[in-house]
């Protein structure tokens, strides 16, 4: 049942480099690259940052890493420049124009501009992927399909990109980044609250409290108050919630999992803007990068080149 | 040398649970009342503030934290010395190529940098260091089981005197209301100095002028203030929330008047 001492960690390295290296095409990273940045860039487009120039300096937190690379808390006007700088280069990493440095630029701005909102004693922490995901997609070939630099490149006669194992790893660290942020809530809940946290009344004090003084956003409706009269029902949303969590890394491995775990996990983020009213838009964005986009092009390049030939055999 | 390392590896395991869960919170006892060696006496110093259960409690997170750290790695390789799970994995997935385009450099720096966010997370864990933007990310862990909820909640003073609540996201733009009660609480622990409460005044007062600002531009619809407060409030909570208008006990933590607007009693 054993095998030669340092063959099992061989044997690992090996799954886990096919996991991340395995040649595949570029439609995938280029198609979640350009879904991606355009949704974060829509997002972020009616949010002004200016305003935290402005806030009063005694309540000024810094966290750790701003205090290590000394970033200041700039002024409105110097904050008006960035955010439109980082909306423009989320832009520019849309369509595909400069696509490395332009996400470059935009991952190193949604670094101090998310980062600087949470300078004032209280931190978020969902925004924080979207500057780690911008760093990912600088960090590798994800122009070369769905780009403008792509288009231009062919019209000077190079010829299309080939599958790759530089396609493969930025996706596999999105859902590794994903996988762990769920996994992580989800060993914090048992770390910290215990069994307690699903068997108690925790969620149905948890629900009730939000009517009284609302998180970053009000809840949708008061169905939590409905929720919270039974404690049957809470208990059970709070399992549940802890299940999908320590679940969520099965998604990297099974393709079955991926359909279950995926949806339910863009449900529960539905149910807890519903009834608790945090909005979490950032996690959700960022599951583009599950969607099966080479299948996808793959299927529509079949389609148009299936219509080409019947359109040349009916000319005949 | 296998079964060496094996007992050895189990040796150590049994240990380090026998001194994590049964000597240490025994040892903290004896250190919060002073009775042990003086370098761990001197480590306990909030008597004051704090129980001795806290102390336990936050060493047993920790060690339960670390116990896992250790113990997933150990598993995971212990899973993967089964022949049984291999050739499980090796039919369920076809078998690495090996043949990767990716350079040997690339793939340890790539790994390189995987590890060293993940273990950032698991400094926030095990340590509580907070290195944004890797976390933990323990949104809604702790546990509050008891039906109370207590909060600084800013009060908006009418120039007739009137308090109402600044629950709209827009009013204290760009805190939302958790945020600002996030804030003013941070600002109130983080100062030892007994000006804390001019502090806190002096940024209700940069408040109350942006929220007028703001109002008078038409960038939000909230009634004219002429003043501001902050009360520490606390509710026992119902089930339909129906006193959520009207705290249990209040506490008024800083207040600040537009010029012309002291002294006015709230109604």
């Amino acid at each position: 049942m054993t095998s030669q001492p340092g063959s099992s960690w061989r044997w690992l390295t090996a799954r886990l480099q096919d996991f991340a290296f395995r040649p595949t095409s570029p439609e995938q990273l280029g198609a979640a690259r350009a879904a991606y940045c355009l949704l974060t860039f829509l997002f972020y487009l009616p949010t002004d940052f200016s305003p935290w120039g402005a806030v009063d300096p005694r309540l000024w937190r810094p966290l750790p890493v701003f205090e290590w690379l000394q970033l200041p808390q700039a002024s409105p006007t110097v904050l008006v420049v960035l955010q439109v700088a980082w909306k423009l280069a989320l832009l520019a990493a849309a369509v595909g124009w400069h696509t490395r440095v332009a996400a470059g630029l935009a991952s190193a701005l949604a670094f101090y501009l998310l980062g600087l909102t949470n300078c004032f004693g209280v931190i978020g922490h969902d925004r924080a992927i979207v500057g780690v995901i911008l760093f990912i997609l600088a960090a590798s070939r994800s122009g070369d399909a769905f780009s403008l630099d792509c288009w231009l490149r062919r019209g000077r006669g190079f010829s299309a990109p080939t599958a790759s194992g530089e396609y493969t790893w930025p996706v596999r660290a999105v859902w590794l980044l994903l996988a762990h942020l769920y996994f992580s809530a989800g060993v914090a809940k048992l770390s910290l609250g215990g069994w307690e946290w699903v068997f108690s009344d925790n969620l149905a004090y948890l629900l009730q409290r939000v009517h009284y003084y609302p998180a970053n956003a009000p809840p949708w409706t008061d169905w939590g108050l409905e929720a919270a009269r039974r404690l049957w029902l809470t208990r059970a949303l709070a399992g549940a919630t802890v299940l999908l969590e320590l679940g969520y890394p099965l998604a990297l491995v099974s393709v079955r999992a991926r359909w279950a775990l995926i949806p339910a996990a863009l449900a529960m983020h539905l149910g807890v803007r519903a009834i608790l009213g945090p909005t979490f838009e950032t996690l959700v964005i960022a599951h583009l990068f599950w969607i099966p986009w080479a299948r996808w092009t793959a299927l529509g390049t079949n389609a148009r080149r299936q219509g080409r030939r019947r359109s040349s055999e009916g000319a005949n | 040398m296998r079964s060496f390392v094996i007992r050895t590896g189990l040796l150590l395991a049994v240990a380090w649970l026998g001194v994590a869960f049964v000597a240490a919170p025994r040892l903290i006892d004896r250190a919060y009342h002073g009775a042990s060696w003086e370098p761990l006496n001197q480590l306990i110093t909030g008597q004051d503030r704090f129980g001795v259960e806290y102390y336990q409690r936050r060493w047993l997170r920790f060690a339960a934290a670390a116990t896992a750290a250790m113990g997933a790695p150990c598993c995971l390789i212990a899973l993967t010395e089964s022949k049984r799970f291999r050739d499980w994995c090796d039919r369920r997935w076809p078998p690495p190529s090996g043949d990767y385009d990716v350079p040997a450099w690339k793939r340890a720096a790539i790994a390189l940098v995987a590890s060293i966010y993940v273990g950032a997370c698991a400094a926030h864990t095990l340590f509580g260091i907070e290195l944004w933007p890797a976390s933990a990310y323990q949104m809604y862990a702790r546990l509050r089981p008891e039906p109370v909820a207590d909060y600084w909640v800013v009060y908006g003073v009418t120039p007739g005197g009137v308090e109402t609540p600044l629950t709209q996201v827009e009013y204290l733009h760009p805190f939302d209301p958790f945020r600002a009660f996030g804030a003013l609480r941070r600002l109130w622990r983080d100062e030892g100095s007994p000006d804390r409460s001019e502090k806190l005044d002096a940024v209700c007062h940069g408040w109350l002028r942006r929220y007028e600002s703001r109002r008078k531009a038409r960038q939000h619809d909230g009634p004219e203030l002429g003043g501001l407060r902050v009360y520490a409030c606390s509710w026992t909570l119902m089930p339909d929330a129906a006193n959520a208008g009207s705290p249990d006990e209040r506490t008024l933590m800083a207040e600040a008047f537009l010029a012309g607007g002291e002294g006015k009693e709230p109604q």
